[in-house]
């Protein structure tokens, strides 16, 4: 049977081999699964434990968690993406050319300009996108990026990035009442007698 | 006058058809004490078709999933033991002849199985292992059919009849096979003695 023939130990005679089968079968007869047992059989079943619940209670309950689930689901949270920059969009430009003499000073002029400097020198947020769309009339200006706030949710306040945020200084110069009412155009308001 | 007190039986006390009864009404505590009960020789029975531990673990665990969800099929023929070792033998058969086992390399570990305590004396015992090593191997090179029937016999939880049922043979046929193994298995050892 085998081609070896290893030698068995010298002197055994066929009481000893018997016995020697029987220690091997004796061992084989003892051993046990280590792994398998009642527990591991009702894990890999997932047989429900018996509840006291009646069933109608956990019917209403489940319908109850998939009602709620569903309601959650259909106001999840809004999506803010980027507007695209388009024509008609005012830009600083446009409303610093647009004011009227009196009121764009000289206090105006600069303060638009130190908002320009700002948003030049302001380091880029790293999170920040770029605006879609450029055009060529607004070239040359500082781009406005807008803070992406659609990846984080829930939403959260540490997301936004205080440095990105940039509220310029607005500083309007006081009107004066005597000046309002020697414009031209409080002239043209009043009704003529 | 006295007061009788019924007591109910422990659950270890209670015979497999009753624990097979309640199993079926949902006791799950029942399908326990089922499955504690029979581990063993099932998993005896799958370790003696696919002679790996690791393949012998798992194919008990599916025989009780299997039994669980056929437990209404269960019709009380045959003893409920035979009837869990059959499913783990059609198991085992199954993934033997799919040659997915992984057998053999472990017969060459010495402490693939581990023997019952021997004598102290280290001589002796590493005598008696090495001898131990030398009968494992030698039943493994009997042909298929007379060890899976020695290796069923000696594990002790059938007798004849049901291991005959698990093969579908004839008792006698068992009987005869088991002779027939333990000769041959003494003739080569004797002979390697020489």
């Amino acid at each position: 049977m085998n081609s070896e023939k290893p030698k068995m130990p010298e002197g055994p005679d066929r009481l000893d081999i018997e016995v020697q089968i029987d220690e091997v079968m004796a061992a084989f007869a003892a051993e046990e699964p280590r792994r398998v047992n009642a527990k591991s059989v009702r894990w890999a079943l997932d047989v429900p434990r018996p509840s006291r619940m009646p069933q109608w209670f956990l019917a209403a309950a489940a319908v109850l968690v998939v009602g709620m689930a569903l309601a959650w689901r259909g106001r999840g949270p809004v999506s803010v993406r980027p507007l695209p920059i388009t024509q008609s969009s005012p830009m600083p430009e446009s409303v610093q050319s647009e004011a009227s003499p009196a009121a764009s000073g000289t206090s105006t002029s600069t303060s638009t300009s130190t908002m320009a400097t700002r948003l030049a020198d302001r380091p880029k947020a790293p999170m920040a996108r770029p605006a879609t769309a450029m055009s060529e009339p607004y070239e040359g200006l500082p781009r406005i990026v807008i803070v992406s706030l659609e990846s984080p949710e829930p939403l959260v306040a540490e997301t936004l990035d205080s440095e990105t945020i940039v509220i310029p200084p607005i500083q309007i110069a006081p009107l004066s009442v005597p000046t309002l009412s020697a414009g031209p155009e409080s002239h043209q308001e009043k009704p003529q007698p | 006058m006295p007061t009788s007190v019924r007591v109910d039986p422990s659950i270890e006390c209670v015979t497999d058809e009753e624990l097979v009864q309640r199993a079926r009404e949902g006791d799950s505590t029942a399908f326990d004490e089922i499955v504690e009960r029979h581990k063993g020789a099932v998993f005896r029975a799958a370790l003696a078709a696919l002679r790996n531990r690791e393949d012998a673990e798992d194919v008990t665990q599916e025989t009780f999933i299997t039994a669980y969800r056929k437990l209404d099929t269960f019709r009380g023929d045959s003893q409920l033991r035979t009837w869990l070792s059959k499913i783990a033998w059609n198991r085992s058969m199954d993934q033997r002849r799919r040659g997915r086992f992984r057998s053999f390399l472990h017969l060459d570990e010495p402490d693939a199985v581990e023997l019952p305590s021997l004598a102290a004396d280290p001589e002796r015992k590493t005598l008696a292992a090495s001898v131990h090593a030398r009968v494992r191997r030698e039943i493994f090179r009997l042909p298929e059919n007379l060890r899976d029937t020695l290796l069923l016999a000696s594990a002790g939880d059938l007798d004849y009849a049901s291991i005959a049922e698990l093969m579908g043979v004839r008792e006698g046929t068992i009987k005869s096979r088991v002779f027939e193994a333990r000769a041959m298995l003494r003739a080569t050892l004797l002979d390697a003695a020489r």
